[in-house]
């Protein structure tokens, strides 16, 4: 998996606009700069004082970012993750503080959703990747040998920083989770330097928002509208938003398509909704808006009632959405968002 | 004697008409010029001015070939200075947001005639920055919007500009010139980095277009002053500049499966663009060039314009010949309509023999899944040139002098070290790859299946070339 929340050709779609971002009364002076990495273009707006001073801090944010790819990607393999990968299998192999993190993190998010939202399907995801790549589809027979692979409960988490997988063929994907946690480890950045306003986007799919733009109480985004009908809304100012989508299948009549994998099914979940959730971490919506997607809005609500300051909003094509929120506001009804 | 004179004017003509490709234009504006040698360029674009003369005095015993650049009302002044300062020639700015329209080709014509020894270039100054885009944008009054039109990384690129002007100016290689995009307050004060000027040659020389690069104040200010880390970063630059202006004789011939019809640039802009971005190889063509000659060698053709009657039974032949005709166009009366259809929302298919025609008004609404149409109608065949894992990666095609080779150049929109796996149509047991920072790579091993050859290159940083022989070497 390559972090983009959609396969890498079909980031997924989100519309966002940000508050009006004149110079504040203390004289804060906005940078602006986009880097790629993890498969998507992060960008970093951000206030302060210094705009040099504020540029090589969204630098070293970056810096960050990249540092996390090289410890997370499975598509890199001298990375860590594709190490464990290859490694851990019955044997508990050290990795790095990053990593550890947000395995435990992942294996919370797999206890709340009842196993809905699983690392482990990085085996099923790559045979659906190849039936992309290749033009095929993946017999019965494979399927059912690599959903044996798959399953949560099989990775054992040996502090303070050793990883095993209690089965032989097992692999993680992080691309539901890593890029969530890289955006949070650049706010930290940021905030090292002294920054407070900040929003850093990760193409699109997941937006941490810190402060506040001068003189405004909340950075506005918008959010990704199938139906282009509701033109949804969010007011971000310490949290962050991030929205999932199934890729659409490009050769119409096949077999499902798509980059998430539902991992009770061990193919590509069915749906054409869009989920967007706003969390109090980029860790926590990054990995709920999959978990929600895969859940669909009658068991994804009650799972997001339980989350304090927890928002979500399932959006289908047809303009029908369906809400829950357990403080952050979701807003509809406005204009159905900017065009470039 | 007045014969042997005719010949040898009409033999310099023709030397100064062989079209040269993929020369980098370095334009200056500071003071004082390093030596050609050093700066590793030959040409130099001086705007023109009357205060600029001692400047291009001094350029000219460094060693460079000079050029004034000039916008098409001073073309006049300018080719009397050109003319009288020994410069190369005078680079015309065109005035049109029409590729090729405007009034430069005029006056370049006629100054032409008048001053036979100079060289005129005609420029687009129209061009963009090459490089990949985010979906935060900064608008008017502060205000910042994020928007994505379409899916996948956003690359700007000269690819769709680049086609038209070879269309429409086939008398040299398409010249372009851009702007550079500086948001941020430290990439205002610090200029571009030495990987944006890289990319920059890198697209120009994959493209075989022409590029006038402007350099940032600084950083002439610090290679005039011999400033270590301002060389640093020209060295990288260098590697480029010295990759991409190999001698390459004769010019490999670029290989397009689509020809683009159209003679209006902004109606099939989008597309193009688009189509570049899912590496679909294609040329421009005008519409009276909708013949049978015109369009041998493609496998579709896209139409931007709506075909008159002669250019409908071109057409009619190409897809009796099993070729896909798009009409994007679908205005005025079809010439199809009589045919057996299968009507969708957006227009109609016409089966004719072994090929199809499509009357298509999706493009207008989403040139997005206009491109994605195309690349789907290509996969029947399978298209020439796939890329994964890539996303930020165009691919362009050309025939290789050898019979039957084919050259790729590649270039990385992203900046940042890639893995790319590349499937290309033909079979070519013998592949090799080459960057301008490592040279040549021990040879790849390609897979060969159902008419395919397949490879991954595995370290792409921004420009790249890769060389394919039906042949396999000896000693591979």
């Amino acid at each position: 998996m390559r972090w983009s929340k959609a396969f890498p050709a079909s980031a997924v779609l989100l519309v966002m606009v940000v508050a009006q971002a004149w110079p504040s009364v203390h004289g804060d002076q906005l940078a602006y700069r986009k880097k790629y990495a993890m498969g998507t273009v992060f960008e970093i707006v951000a206030y302060g004082p210094s705009p040099d001073r504020t540029s090589h801090a969204i630098e070293q944010a970056f810096n960050e970012v990249i540092r996390l790819d090289h410890v997370m990607s499975d598509y890199i393999p001298s990375s860590d993750l594709s190490r464990i990968n290859r490694t851990a299998h019955y044997r508990a192999e050290p990795v790095p503080a990053d990593l550890y993190q947000v395995i435990q993190q992942s294996l919370v998010y797999s206890r709340l959703s009842a196993g809905e939202f699983d690392i482990t399907v990085g085996p099923l995801a790559r045979l659906w990747k190849a039936e992309i790549r290749d033009d095929t589809v993946p017999t019965a027979a494979e399927e059912q040998k690599l959903r044996r692979c798959v399953g949560w409960q099989k990775v054992i988490l040996e502090p303070p920083d050793r990883v095993e997988f209690r089965s032989s063929c097992m692999a993680i994907d992080l691309g539901a989770i890593g890029k969530g946690y890289a955006v949070d480890r650049a706010a930290a950045v940021l905030r090292s330097y002294g920054i407070d306003r900040a929003l850093i986007n990760a193409g699109g799919s997941t937006i941490f928002a810190m402060g506040s733009p001068p003189g405004r109480s909340a950075w506005v985004v918008h959010l990704r509208d199938p139906s282009g009908k509701l033109g949804p809304e969010v007011r971000l100012n310490g949290n962050s938003v991030s929205t999932s989508e199934q890729t659409h299948d490009p050769k119409p009549g096949k077999t499902p398509f798509g980059h998430i994998i539902d991992p009770a099914k061990g193919v590509p979940v069915k749906t054409s909704d869009s989920v967007s959730v706003v969390a109090g971490t980029a860790t926590a919506s990054d990995a709920l808006s999959t978990t929600l997607l895969l859940m669909g809005p009658a068991r994804g609500k009650m799972l997001a009632r339980k989350l304090p300051q927890v928002a979500a909003i399932w959006i289908s094509r047809q303009g029908k959405s369906e809400m829950v929120s357990n403080g952050p506001r979701i807003i509809l009804g406005r204009s159905a968002g900017p065009k470039r | 004697m007045q014969t042997l004179r005719a010949i040898i004017l009409s033999s310099l003509l023709l030397l100064v008409a062989i079209p040269v490709w993929g020369r980098v234009f370095v334009e200056w504006t500071e003071p004082a010029v390093p030596s050609t040698a050093s700066l590793g360029v030959k040409d130099l674009v001086i705007p023109w001015g009357p205060d600029k003369i001692q400047l291009m005095n001094a350029a000219k015993e460094r060693g460079y070939r000079v050029y004034a650049r000039v916008k098409a009302q001073d073309a006049a002044a300018g080719v009397e200075a050109a003319a009288s300062n020994g410069l190369a020639g005078i680079i015309v700015e065109d005035d049109s947001s029409e590729p090729g329209q405007g009034i430069a080709h005029k006056v370049v014509q006629k100054l032409r005639n008048s001053y036979p020894g100079i060289s005129f270039l005609v420029l687009d100054p129209g061009g963009k920055q090459p490089q990949i885009m985010g979906n935060m944008v900064q608008k008017k009054r502060g205000v910042l919007v994020v928007s994505s039109p379409t899916r996948a990384p956003w690359i700007d690129s000269n690819v769709a500009l680049a086609r038209f002007e070879r269309a429409f100016q086939p008398g040299q290689p398409p010249l372009f010139s851009f702007s550079w995009d500086l948001t941020d307050p430290l990439e205002k004060k610090l200029g571009p980095r030495a990987e944006d000027y890289a990319l920059t040659v890198a697209e120009a020389g994959a493209l075989h277009a022409d590029v006038v690069l402007s350099i940032h104040p600084n950083l002439q200010k610090g290679l005039a002053e011999r400033d270590k880390a301002a060389w640093r970063e020209w060295d990288r630059v260098k590697t480029y500049l010295s990759f991409y202006s190999k001698e390459r004789n004769p010019e490999p011939q670029p290989v397009a499966e689509v020809a683009v019809v159209t003679d209006h640039y902004e109606d099939a802009y989008e597309a193009m663009n688009l189509m570049a971005r899912h590496n679909i190889t294609f040329r421009v063509l005008s519409p009276n060039e909708v013949t049978a000659q015109g369009l041998s060698g493609s496998r579709m053709v896209i139409m931007f314009s709506h075909p008159d009657a002669q250019a409908a039974h071109a057409l009619q032949a190409f897809s009796a010949a099993g070729g896909t005709v798009l009409v994007a166009d679908p205005h005025g009366p079809s010439h199809w309509e009589p045919l057996p259809s299968v009507k969708a929302s957006d227009g109609a298919s016409y089966k004719i023999e072994r090929g199809q025609t499509i009357e298509s008004s999706q493009v207008a609404g989403d040139p997005g899944a206009f491109a994605e149409k195309v690349r789907n109608l290509l996969r029947g065949q399978g298209p020439l040139i796939y890329v994964w894992n890539a996303v930020t990666t165009l691919a362009f095609a050309y025939r290789a002098p050898q019979a039957g080779g084919m050259v790729l150049d590649l270039v990385n929109y992203a900046q940042e070290p890639l893995q790319v796996q590349v499937r290309v149509k033909g079979s070519f047991p013998s592949i090799r790859y080459e960057t301008p920072e490592h040279g040549f790579y021990p040879a790849l091993k390609p897979e060969i299946e159902h008419g395919f050859t397949q490879f991954v290159v595995s370290h792409l940083e921004i420009g790249a070339q890769v060389y394919l022989s039906p042949k396999a070497k000896p000693t591979e």
